[in-house]
């Protein structure tokens, strides 16, 4: 279980900097739903699980926030990439590609005609 | 970076736990509202919009939990609440935690102190210059060159020619600098000082020009001795330490220059030491250094006799170098062994045989002389075996003292394992505190320590001894204490924290007080252990007052009853050494005189001083079958020594007036005349010492007296022989008075002083004490030994008694419904009595049966200290037994008795 968190909170994590880099600065539950509309509602998030990574990308210096007031008018905290943050990301997203291009030759061998 | 930015963000998380707190709350509520008025805006009634938002969210008090394990370091925030925690039981039961921290201050604090003497003693170096460069210098050699006259006192074979020192000082590449040093005499009463007003005594060492340069000491205020001061005509002047300028000098700064009367002759005070340093050895303390020269009135070892700087074979000079950087001490070594061999036999017409011309050796002197050490290094071991067991039993006290409070609080934990903590977190909050009880115990254990380091420090120092030990706390100390602290409360933390952890879920909740049996078996078992070290410590005591019993009640072969002693030392007043023995007859006929004196004495020794002359010795009879052992110890006396001293004579007549006229007359023992006239009447025999029969220098026989011991208490009385001081061969020294009085002998110190200043007021009583305290001296290892583990026994039985009282009580107090029920069923008083004594004798002997034969074990260590009682003593067992019982007892009956007046009623509705 804690491997398979993990993994989620990587993801988690590069899905909240691209969200981030795309929209600008959002209140942590901005950042839920987007997450569910990108992802077509397969992924349902629980959003509690947002704040860690929130906090762990702060820490990190990737992201930072500050209290602002939302469109409706309710007090917020608002988070935005910084400079280290999107090298973050564009070195994340590198590494992905190249993750996903090495899997594909693999799915892509062929069973040996017997 | 990335991780370490983390870290220190997290860090000041953990600072700020407080305000991140409040945001986060506002900020998830802001999350859950906006989510909220999403869904009130598709329609939904207000509480479905609500419930509908929270499951979404998922649970906020799991996210808050995750999102602090994250924001802080949890370890960190944990331990802050555990602390606060802790301290808020602690202030709930100030009985308890008296208690405990009592317990655990007496072990951390006899630990503290006498890990304070082991590090005075064994840890710290001289506080000199890098002290680990040091080296000292010695001799070694297959057989002992013959020829050879050695003055040294017990530091092995450090005594070496002084015409050597100048060839090394001089050739020496591998020495950044060598200095020589030899103390004035064997203890601190070694110079006659006169300030101003009485003169006194003090500890002198005398050294050479390059003693303080080389260690790198200055002196706080004046000069250092230099090699200026060494030549023949240089004017006398002397160094005193920082301890003596403030006692006898008033810390006066204007005192340099002053005049001060040494031994009679006039020094110069040019410099004083700084605060802390001692010399070189620990064991001896000057209060003044001399330059060391020839010089008639202060003498190396306080010698009374001339030449010995010239004599080649005369060694008694001991050295100390300073090896340059990088050089091996087995250069250096070799570099001043052939300086060495060159000097002792250049110009020498017979030399020795090869393999008889000793080589120099070197040792390691980063602390100085280690004769203290030596010394002191068993005593110490066993001490802290000792303070160790007693610290575990403290341990194991505190423990049963916590089990009884898990106990206790077992709904309490389960409560809290059911709301979901962990197991592990249960464990570190009961670590926590216990932790916390054993730092609160080394506290108040280093202020025990402190007083118990001085009085251990008192009790070490030996007569005529001067210590040199700091026994200020340190960073190793309090690194020690701090240490033992965290050990300890771990080690008696861990029994009940597990204990306490190990509740069901299920069965403790619903548990109520009367429905489980007591479970007290955990807390006899650590009693049991209490009782068996315990035992090692009680066994160990009672061998060590039997031993100091046996010493002090065995049979001297002298009555020690009313006995005064005091030394006279005429040459150090400026005597010529021709009128001295005139001053000794006058001084016995003027106290003879006294009213309340019933007879006067004098000697060169004074007995069981642990000082003798020796010997080898031939008569006038054959050759004597062995004779390399045929040596006597010998002690010079003045007229009516055998009468004052209440040794019975024998034979023939005892050396009186008449005999003090030159004539070369002696008293032999018993056991001289077993070992040279066996079968013989020896009166009128003769014998002389040196290495062959002279009847030039030989003694006449004219009594033979019962054998008395010399010079230690723990050997047997040697051969012995008595000369008048009239005919004292080596000239006379200082003697030691021995005046037997009619009434308390102390009470005769003023008159005998008056007396003395009559004759001479220059001449001061050096160390009056009874002959009772003369002994009292010599014992004083044996009697700190008898003492201190008396103390420590007597503690433990404590300990261990309140450690059996505790727990019974507690079963008592569990099993009070089923007393109850015995009572109404007709047990009798008796009856339950015993069932609840039988309980603690039980404990005490499963305590014995474990702990005798450890003990048993544990005291072959100590066996060559014992004198008179085997390791395995029987009335020492008997003893402890006896002890142990009747604390078992005694500890057993209070509760027994509670126990015994339950009111059955009562107790059935007890709950």
């Amino acid at each position: 279980m804690g491997e398979n968190k993990e993994v989620w909170q990587g993801t988690l994590a590069i899905m909240v900097l691209k969200t981030l880099q795309a929209m600008g600065p959002q209140h942590g539950y901005g950042i839920a739903r987007r997450i569910e509309q990108i992802s077509k509602d397969r992924l349902s998030v629980n959003h509690g699980t947002l704040y860690p990574v929130l906090l762990k990308l702060e820490q990190e210096g990737s992201i930072a926030s500050e209290w602002g007031v939302s469109d409706n008018n309710r007090r917020a905290k608002f988070y935005r990439i910084t400079r280290t943050g999107r090298k973050e990301l564009a070195s994340e997203e590198r590494n992905w590609q190249r993750t996903t291009e090495v899997i594909a030759l693999f799915f892509a061998l062929e069973e040996p005609p017997l | 970076m990335k991780a370490l930015r983390r870290v220190w963000r997290r860090l000041i998380g953990t600072l700020t736990g407080g305000s991140r707190e409040a945001d986060l709350a506002d900020e998830l509520e802001s999350h859950v509202q906006m989510m909220v008025d999403d869904n009130l805006r598709r329609g939904m009634t207000p509480s479905e919009a609500r419930r509908a938002a929270l499951v979404t969210f998922g649970g906020i008090e799991p996210s808050k939990e995750l999102y602090r394990d994250q924001s802080g370091f949890a370890w960190i925030e944990n331990l802050r609440q555990d602390v606060r925690y802790a301290f808020r039981g602690i202030r709930k039961s100030p009985g308890f935690t008296a208690v405990a921290v009592a317990c655990l201050a007496l072990g951390i604090g006899a630990n503290t102190a006498i890990f304070t003497i082991v590090n005075a003693v064994m840890i710290h170096m001289l506080p000199v210059r890098q002290p680990e460069q040091l080296v000292l210098l010695s001799y070694q050699s297959k057989s002992y060159p013959r020829g050879l006259r050695k003055t040294g006192s017990g530091y092995g074979r450090t005594s070496l020619p002084h015409v050597a020192f100048e060839s090394m000082q001089k050739g020496t590449q591998s020495l950044s600098g060598l200095f020589a040093f030899v103390p004035v005499g064997f203890n601190n009463r070694s110079l006659t000082v006169r300030v101003k007003g009485q003169p006194d005594v003090a500890a002198g060492e005398m050294v050479g020009g390059t003693y303080f340069s080389v260690l790198g000491v200055s002196p706080v205020l004046g000069r250092p001795i230099t090699e200026e001061d060494l030549k023949p005509d240089a004017p006398y002047v002397a160094v005193v330490s920082h301890a003596y300028w403030s006692r006898e000098l008033g810390g006066d700064p204007g005192s340099l220059g002053r005049r001060i009367s040494i031994n009679g002759a006039p020094f110069t005070l040019v410099g004083v030491a700084p605060p802390g340093f001692f010399g070189v050895d620990p064991q001896l303390a000057p209060d003044i250094w001399l330059p060391l020269r020839d010089m008639p009135e202060v003498k190396p070892w306080g010698n009374a006799t001339h030449g010995m700087f010239a004599d080649r074979w005369w060694w008694w000079c001991m050295m100390m170098g300073r090896l340059k950087p990088g050089v091996t001490e087995a250069q250096a070594r070799a570099e001043l062994d052939v300086l060495f061999q060159g000097a002792i036999t250049q110009g020498v017409d017979h030399l020795p045989r090869a393999e008889e011309i000793p080589h120099i050796e070197l040792t390691p002197a980063s602390r100085g002389l280690e004769m203290l050490q030596r010394n002191f290094s068993k005593p110490l071991r066993i001490l802290l075996i000792a303070v160790a067991l007693e610290l575990l039993i403290a341990c194991a006290n505190v423990a049963t003292l916590l089990l009884a409070r898990a106990n206790s609080r077992r709904r309490e934990m389960s409560v809290r394992l059911a709301i979901g903590a962990s197991c592990a977190r249960l464990m570190r909050q009961f670590l926590t505190e216990s932790v916390l009880l054993a730092l609160g115990g080394g506290l108040a254990g280093l202020l025990l320590a402190r007083w118990g380091s001085r009085s251990l420090l008192l009790l070490m120092s030996g007569p005529g001894q001067s210590l040199g030990l700091d026994i200020r706390p340190d960073a190793t100390v309090l690194g020690f204490t701090a240490c033992v602290s965290l050990l300890t409360g771990i080690l008696f933390g861990l029994v009940p924290a597990f204990r306490a952890t190990r509740i069901g879920l299920s069965g403790q909740l619903k548990e109520s007080a009367g429905s489980t049996a007591p479970r007290t078996a955990l807390a006899k078992t650590l009693v049991g252990l209490q009782v068996a070290l315990s035992v090692c410590l009680l066994f160990g005591a009672a061998l060590f007052v039997r031993t100091l019993q046996n010493l002090e009640s065995q049979d001297f072969g002298f009555n020690r009853q009313q006995i005064v002693l005091f030394e006279l030392d005429p040459l150090r007043s400026g005597y010529k050494p021709e009128r001295v023995t005139r001053i000794y007859d006058e001084a016995l006929q003027t106290i003879q005189a006294l009213p309340g004196v019933r007879s006067v004495t004098t000697s060169a020794m004074a007995l069981l001083s642990g000082w003798t002359n020796n010997s080898s010795t031939w008569t006038d009879g054959p050759a004597p079958a062995d004779p390399l052992r045929s040596s006597v110890s010998w002690n010079v006396v003045g007229p009516d020594f055998a009468a004052t001293m209440g040794i019975p004579i024998l034979l023939g007549r005892e050396i009186g007036w008449h005999e003090m006229n030159g004539r070369r007359v002696a008293m032999v023992n018993e056991s001289m005349v077993q070992y040279f006239f066996p079968g013989q009447n020896p009166i009128g025999h003769h014998f002389s010492f040196g290495g062959t029969y002279n009847p030039a220098t030989a003694f006449e026989i004219v009594g033979v007296v019962k054998n008395a011991k010399y010079d230690r208490v723990r050997d047997e009385p040697p051969r012995t022989a008595y000369i008048p001081y009239s005919a004292n061969p080596d000239g006379n020294g200082r003697m030691s008075f021995e005046v037997r009085t009619a009434g308390d002998p102390l009470a005769m110190t003023g008159a005998i002083r008056e007396a003395i200043r009559r004759i001479d007021p220059n001449l001061p009583l050096i160390g009056i004490k009874t002959q009772q305290q003369q002994i009292d001296e010599s014992l004083a290892q044996e009697r700190m030994f008898a003492n201190l583990s008396s103390f420590f026994g007597l503690l433990a039985l404590v300990l261990v008694a309140v450690g059996l009282y505790g727990t019974l009580a507690y079963a008592v107090l569990q099993r009070t419904s089923e007393i109850g029920i015995r009572m109404a069923l007709g047990a009798g008083r008796a009856q339950v009595l015993w069932m609840v004594l039988r309980e603690s004798l039980l404990v005490v002997l499963c305590g014995l049966a474990v702990g005798l034969p450890a003990a048993l074990a544990l005291t072959r260590f100590i066996a060559s200290m014992l004198y008179g009682v085997k390791p395995y003593d029987a009335p020492a067992i008997v003893a402890t037994i006896i002890i142990l019982a009747i604390a078992g007892s005694a500890a057993g009956m209070l509760p027994a008795n509670r126990a015994s007046r339950v009111d059955p009623i009562r107790a059935l509705r007890y709950e």
